[in-house]
């Protein structure tokens, strides 16, 4: 099965220290991402992220070097389907929160991303370069205290949480895998906080009856 | 035309508390759920912060015969400073809606450490 996108789904809030939303997962060979984004006087952490309640396992969490806004996103292997809860819980009660998931299907179950990367500025565009592969698919998720942002050219929004508290916004993406990809947003320059992964196929042996399956 | 539910005074006991339905007007894209939160004008909202509220919104597609949890907030009370040292007049959470006719929402109030004062508005436009 390829590797495909399933779905996507967020929310944002303001003066709280934990969000939620529901997401709905199908498909075979899945993998759900969350993302979260913060931002407030004080720059909490990411006590951590739970869909259907279960624990999801972090990719990265970075701030910039002020700071003044944090990008996290968290992973789950093989989630359960149907329409579920993602639950983001910070160290504190922020003043802006924005919150995005996105699951795919036809991902390998046993290595299903490789080494995440991030990146951190204050000029547009926000970027991180990703290794990659042909076949594999990138995600990031970026986070910048900008009430609008845009999504990079190769790129194919998934999520946009904009006008966070009239203050930031939050946003998920995919691009094609290849040897490196950066991935970009642009917006007017501020501080932001960014990173992304490569997602890789499922590995399934062909079966007999499939229209490309090689036998020798 | 936009459903804005002024704020309106809740005096919730600890548990788990339902609040609406509403209709949500066809035109709609994004919902949003506020809690009015203790500041120097509002001294009587949300004042402990022993007070901590989870608050979620339910929508409803087919008319009001089921529904299924959208999003939520969770919070404690107390006064909240925000980066520019102004209070936080309320907590909040929004989403932008699906598509589609006939829709209605319903908010639960989940609260714990205290009987919650304050203030509830939902504003669909």
């Amino acid at each position: 099965m390829a590797l495909a996108f399933d779905a996507a789904s967020g929310t944002q809030g303001t003066a709280v220290s934990s969000l939620s939303w529901s997401h709905t997962c199908s498909g075979v060979d899945r993998l759900l991402f969350a993302g979260a984004g913060n931002s407030s006087g004080t720059i909490a952490t990411v006590s951590g992220i739970t869909f259907n309640s279960v624990a999801m396992t972090v990719v990265f969490s970075l701030t910039d070097d002020a700071p003044a806004a944090r990008s996290s996103l968290y992973r789950m292997v093989n989630p359960p389907t149907g329409s579920l809860t993602v639950a983001v819980t910070y160290s504190a009660t922020q003043d802006e929160v924005g919150g995005a998931s996105c699951s795919f299907t036809g991902v390998d179950q046993v290595t299903p991303i490789d080494t995440p990367a991030t990146n951190f500025g204050t000029t547009s565009p926000a970027t991180v370069a990703v290794t990659s592969a042909t076949g594999d698919l990138v995600v990031d998720c970026v986070y910048w205290v900008r009430t609008a942002i845009t999504v990079g050219a190769l790129q194919t929004s998934r999520q946009e949480q904009e006008n966070i508290g009239g203050f930031s916004s939050l946003g998920m993406s995919t691009e094609p895998g290849g040897a490196t990809i950066t991935m970009s947003w642009t917006s007017t320059n501020a501080r932001w906080a960014t990173g992304g992964v490569s997602i890789n196929p499922s590995t399934a042996l062909p079966r007999l009856g499939d229209s490309n399956a090689a036998l020798t | 035309m936009a459903l804005v539910i002024a704020p309106i005074p809740i005096n919730v006991p600890i548990g788990r508390n339902e609040v609406g339905p509403w209709n949500i007007p066809d035109v709609a894209t994004m919902i949003t759920l506020r809690l009015g939160r203790f500041t120097a004008s509002t001294p009587l909202l949300w004042t402990l912060a022993g007070t901590i509220v989870n608050a979620e919104l339910h929508l409803s597609l087919d008319g009001g015969a089921s529904y299924q949890f959208f999003c939520g907030m969770g919070s404690r009370g107390g006064s909240f400073s925000r980066r520019d040292l102004t209070e936080a007049p309320h907590s909040s959470v929004s989403r932008l809606l699906p598509a589609q006719a006939g829709r209605k929402a319903k908010a639960f109030l989940e609260v714990t450490g205290g009987v919650l004062v304050s203030s509830l508005e939902i504003d669909a436009s």
